[in-house]
């Protein structure tokens, strides 16, 4: 799985652009499925048929990125973005278009800043991508508004049994989902791998008209604000404490049923788990719980450091037990609880 | 108005996602009326009484109330918590709250951190009695929901309670259902979590597609002292809504309701309500549009611990429940 | 055809968000010219279909105005009023209201004349909930007259022919492209079509855009091209996002699909239409937003009409890049081919 995760997290897929992590995981999954399908808004669907409720299990492929908005004169690319601050973006490499354009993210030399420049935040709108163009016709050739622009951090193994790369926040849950498809369920199971969740958890929306779900789970990379000093609730999860568990966050209340089940399956299997303790923050599960009629939706996530930047880092004992309590949810058909 | 009914439904424990007690305890006073009621998927209350006419009338109160989720325990045994719903942190402290499972507590704030008029939820904790977190643990979990307790104040016609938004309006459909007479289906439906974003009546609606939606809502006053310009009045009759955030309400289904009140003879009021949204704009946006309305209950001092309305409101709101499901022709 | 005659037909009535029905009139009687299958939903959306068969096209203007509601009426008569919308009360003082009651009035927001204030006032932009509208009469006869809830709305005055085919006038956002969706059904009255094409006049998109996720849900259709105005260059305004007025815009983003974006570019270079691409990599603020998540997924494509001064009495447009617009709406529809259904799979 941590293979899996390295390639899932080093591709591009700003929200909006998934098409390659999309290509990888249709060719991942497809061997596994009785069907494999796209909607109009760019989900990827893995279908396992099977009699009795109809579960859905998602995992956003987007990750949070940029947008070339138009070209200045000097050749310099002027960009949006979404989900990012724009102090953290700063002096980084990235690529941009489909043809991979390296560039950085420059900003003025420090010796060249005033005290007062020194103390003042940098905006979006200040900042450029500089992929070396002599001047705007020159850049032209290369990109074009409307280019995706993404990170290049590169994905490795650190410190006492963690992992560093960008876009684990959701790839965990890609990769985790994958590896799911391998099992089969005593349900009518598919795995969905969303588009634009970092956008307004737009893939979410379409998905749940199309499948229309009994029991939902999001598999997520979550908030993991462990600064020195931070209480507990303050840091909302911490590494290498096991599967995170949400009770409520920005969009769903769980219910109880779900919460129970989620409980007392990881109790049953030995598998640690911890409450996800803030309540901030959205995932696709607010518009699916919502969809058509309703449906029961729950949260599984792993702990990740630093989520929305450039580089997140995670545990790989949290991967594995978010893995293990959604496989024994599933396998041991908990969802007919719920 | 059946006192005994109001005060059970206003004061039954159901925040928003926790509303199954509240839903019992409506369950019980409608069940007798009605043809069928029953629990949907998210939580929903829906009780049916049949028709005739083919068409459908739905009514949508909400039962869940504001609340405040524990976060986190402290090893002396206080509890940390995130607001659900629209709660003010300073009209939180100093006020009881409750668990599903009785646990009483009552709400304060770290007064070193800051000011109290600078607190946020982030300095507000419950004492629960307990002097350590194991104490603690045994009453309270993680992620369980307290709700503010408040006496059931009668002053002459006016009642305040913690909850009369919008458990009053509950009491106000639970009352209508035992006396109505409709050649339509009514669909009477006590929608969960809509202090969180009106998440609730949106997938009841889809169901039942009904071809008129009316909720029941509290809408803000404006006759306190000195009080934000508002038109509405306490004691001047329940209000027909031409606008709040969520919703405009169309032309048709207001002369509707006016209409209905007119021919009874219920003094009504009309209503813009600058800030707040309602079910009425979720259910308006089910599937292919459907007709909806609103019927609100003014009310004083509302999202505090003293929210009041006024019995007469109360008594002519129920009057005019009656009256639209006595109409023939329904707005197109 | 006359399209200044259109858009002052369609601009003469009240629309405000949630009370649309005046400017579903005319654009359904307009529709009518080139089909009786039109039809109206409980939202006040407003449909017209032509062709028939698979895919289905839907086309999509908004009927509704940013305007206002009566909130309250004074002893002395005077109206208190609260925005519909996006409305910039900087601009309502001075201005010249119509008030939709019993019976329309006409009324005035007044302001304070310089002589009574001092350099502080002045200095204040003022909020809307302390203007009030005038119309002149006492508390008694306003009362008989206004209720509660009335829509209001700014003064109609006929669209201003300006030099070089620009055109000034009220509510060009959005009913221009009405206008546009009219011309583009003579267009295509006079071609052979392969696929059905709905156009929709939507409700309440100031409000979030409401009416179209409820079209979209009637209609169900395969593809999606939503109409609006963007901003053309006025003094101060950042060059990144504005589109000059000769240009056509065309959208791109997460909120459309990159084939659709490529139909109308390959339409306006078949035309050999002006035009500039728009990104906007999430929101884009119209109905292309509640058009692309309903149903199940909508293909979206989103193409606007610079405008100078939105949301004012006084909106600036070309009258030839709006004929442009119409251009595209009915050639992208024309050009559906067999291969549409592939062009929309998502083959990374």
């Amino acid at each position: 799985m941590l293979e899996r995760l390295k390639i899932l997290s080093e591709l591009y897929g700003v929200s909006g652009d998934e098409r390659r992590v999309r290509k990888y995981i249709r060719e991942q999954v497809e061997p596994l499925c009785d069907e494999v399908y796209t909607d109009r808004m760019g989900n990827l669907y893995a279908h396992k048929k099977g009699v009795g409720k109809k579960v859905m299990v998602c995992a956003h492929m987007d990750e949070v990125g940029m947008i070339v908005t138009g070209v200045l004169d000097s050749g310099l690319l002027a960009f949006t973005a979404a989900g990012l601050d724009s102090r953290a973006i700063i002096s980084k490499r990235v690529v941009v278009g489909k043809d991979d354009v390296p560039g950085v993210i420059g900003s003025k030399a420090i010796h060249l800043q005033s005290m007062q420049e020194r103390k003042t935040v940098l905006q979006m709108k200040d900042l450029n991508v500089d992929i070396g163009a002599k001047n705007k016709e020159d850049a032209l050739k290369y990109v074009k508004p409307g280019d995706y622009i993404s990170f290049t951090t590169k994905f490795s193994e650190m410190g006492d049994g963690l992992f560093k790369g960008k876009a684990l926040d959701d790839r965990v849950g890609c990769a985790i989902l994958i590896e799911l498809l391998k099992e089969n369920y005593d349900c009518d199971f598919t795995a969905v791998f969303t588009v634009m969740e970092e956008i307004g958890l737009r893939g979410a929306q379409t998905a749940v008209v199309n499948v229309e779900p009994d029991v939902a789970l999001a598999l997520e990379g979550t908030l993991c604000n462990e600064l020195p000093d931070n209480s507990r609730r303050k840091s909302v999860t911490r590494l290498n404490e096991g599967a995170v568990i949400s009770f409520m966050d920005g969009g769903t209340i769980v219910p109880e049923s779900m919460l129970n089940a989620l409980k007392d399956t990881a109790a049953k299997n030995d598998i640690p788990w911890q409450f996800r303790q803030g309540t901030s923050g959205a995932n696709d599960m607010g518009p699916v719980h919502q969809g058509l009629a309703g449906c029961k939706a729950g949260v599984l996530s792993v702990p990740c450091r630093y989520i929305h930047s450039p580089v997140s880092i995670a545990s790989k004992s949290d991967l594995d037990s978010v893995y293990r309590l959604a496989k024994a949810f599933l396998k041991e058909s908990r969802f007919k609880e719920v | 108005m059946d006192m005994q009914l109001m005060q059970d439904i206003v004061s039954v424990y159901g925040p928003s996602g926790r509303e199954q007690a509240a839903s019992d305890v409506i369950k019980a006073y409608v069940e007798p009326y009605c043809d069928e009621v029953y629990n949907d998927v998210l939580g929903n209350l829906i009780a049916v009484k049949k028709g005739t006419s083919g068409k459908k009338i739905m009514f949508s109160a909400h039962m869940d109330q504001i609340g405040l989720i524990v976060l986190d325990i402290d090893e002396k045994g206080f509890l940390y918590v995130a607001p659900v719903g629209g709660v003010s942190p300073m009209l939180s402290v100093g006020h009881e709250v409750m668990f599903q499972n009785g646990t009483r507590g009552v709400v304060s704030y770290e007064n070193k951190t800051k000011k109290f008029t600078e607190i946020t939820m982030m300095e507000v904790f419950l004492d629960i009695g307990s002097s350590t977190k194991e104490e603690a643990e045994e009453k309270v979990s993680i992620g369980d929901i307290a709700v503010f307790v408040s006496n059931f104040v009668m002053m002459g016609k006016k009642v305040a309670h913690r909850t009369q938004d919008d458990r009053i309006a509950c009491a106000i459909v639970a009352e209508a259902l035992k006396t109505m007479k409709s050649e339509h289906d009514i669909y009477a439906v006590f929608t969960v979590q809509e202090e969180v974003g009106t998440r609730g009546a949106g997938p009841a609606a889809y169901v039942i597609e009904p071809d008129l939606n009316i909720s029941l809502d509290v809408c803000s006053v404006g006759d306190t002292p000195e009080s934000v310009r508002e038109h509405v009045k306490l004691g001047c009759g329940p209000t027909v809504k031409a606008k709040d955030s969520s919703v405009i309400v169309p032309m048709s289904v207001r002369e509707f309701i006016k209409n209905a009140a007119k021919k009874n003879n219920i003094a009504v009021q009309d209503e813009v309500l600058r800030a707040g949204g309602t079910d009425t704009g979720a259910v308006q946006r089910t599937r292919g549009g459907i007709l909806s309305g609103c019927i609100s209950i003014p009310c004083r001092y509302i999202h505090t611990p003293v929210e009041t309305v006024d019995m007469d409101d109360v008594d002519a709101a129920v009057k005019l429940v009656i009256a639209c499901v006595e109409e023939s022709e329904l707005p197109k | 055809m006359d399209m200044v005659k259109n858009i002052t037909e369609l601009t003469s009535v009240l629309g405000v968000s949630g009370n649309e029905r005046a400017a579903a009139d005319v654009l359904e009687r307009l529709f009518q010219k080139y089909t009786s299958d039109t039809w109206r939903d409980p939202m006040g959306n407003v449909y017209a279909r032509v062709g028939s068969g698979k895919p289905v096209i839907m086309l999509m203007a908004h009927m509704d105005e940013i305007g206002m509601t009566v909130t309250e009426i004074e002893k002395n008569g005077m109206l208190r009023i609260c925005p519909v919308g996006g409305v910039d009360s900087r601009v309502l003082p001075g201005s010249e209201l119509v008030v939709y009651g019993k019976q329309t009035l006409k009324g005035v927001v007044g302001c304070i004349p310089p002589h009574l204030l001092n350099d502080s006032d002045k200095s204040a932009a003022y909020d809307i909930y302390d203007l009030t509208c005038d119309v002149g009469l006492s508390y008694e006869k306003v009362k008989e007259i206004v209720s509660v809830g009335d829509f209001v709305t700014f003064d109609n005055l006929p669209p201003l022919e300006l030099k070089n085919g620009f055109v000034a006038g009220k509510t060009f956002d959005d009913r221009a492209l009405g206008a546009a969706l009219i011309e583009a059904l003579d267009i295509l009255s006079k071609r052979k079509l392969n696929c059905t094409v709905v156009c929709v006049g939507s409700t309440q998109e100031e409000l979030g855009c409401l009416g179209a996720a409820i079209a979209t849900y009637n209609v169900k259709p395969d593809m999606a091209i939503a109409t609006d105005v963007c901003h053309a260059p006025t003094p101060g305004a950042d060059p990144q996002s504005v589109v000059d007025p000769s240009k056509v815009s065309v959208t791109t983003g997460g909120n459309i699909h990159p084939a659709m974006y490529q139909m109308i570019v390959d339409a306006a270079k078949e035309l050999n239409i002006p035009y500039e691409t728009s990104v906007s990599m999430a929101r884009t603020g119209t109905d292309a937003w509640n058009i692309q998540n309903q149903c199940g997924g909508v293909a979206t494509g989103l193409i606007s009409l610079p405008l100078r001064y939105m949301h004012t009495n006084v909106e600036v447009i070309s009258v030839e890049t709006l004929k442009n617009c119409a251009k595209i709406l009915a050639e992208v529809p024309a050009r559906i081919g067999d291969d549409w259904e592939d062009k929309l799979c998502w083959n990374d």
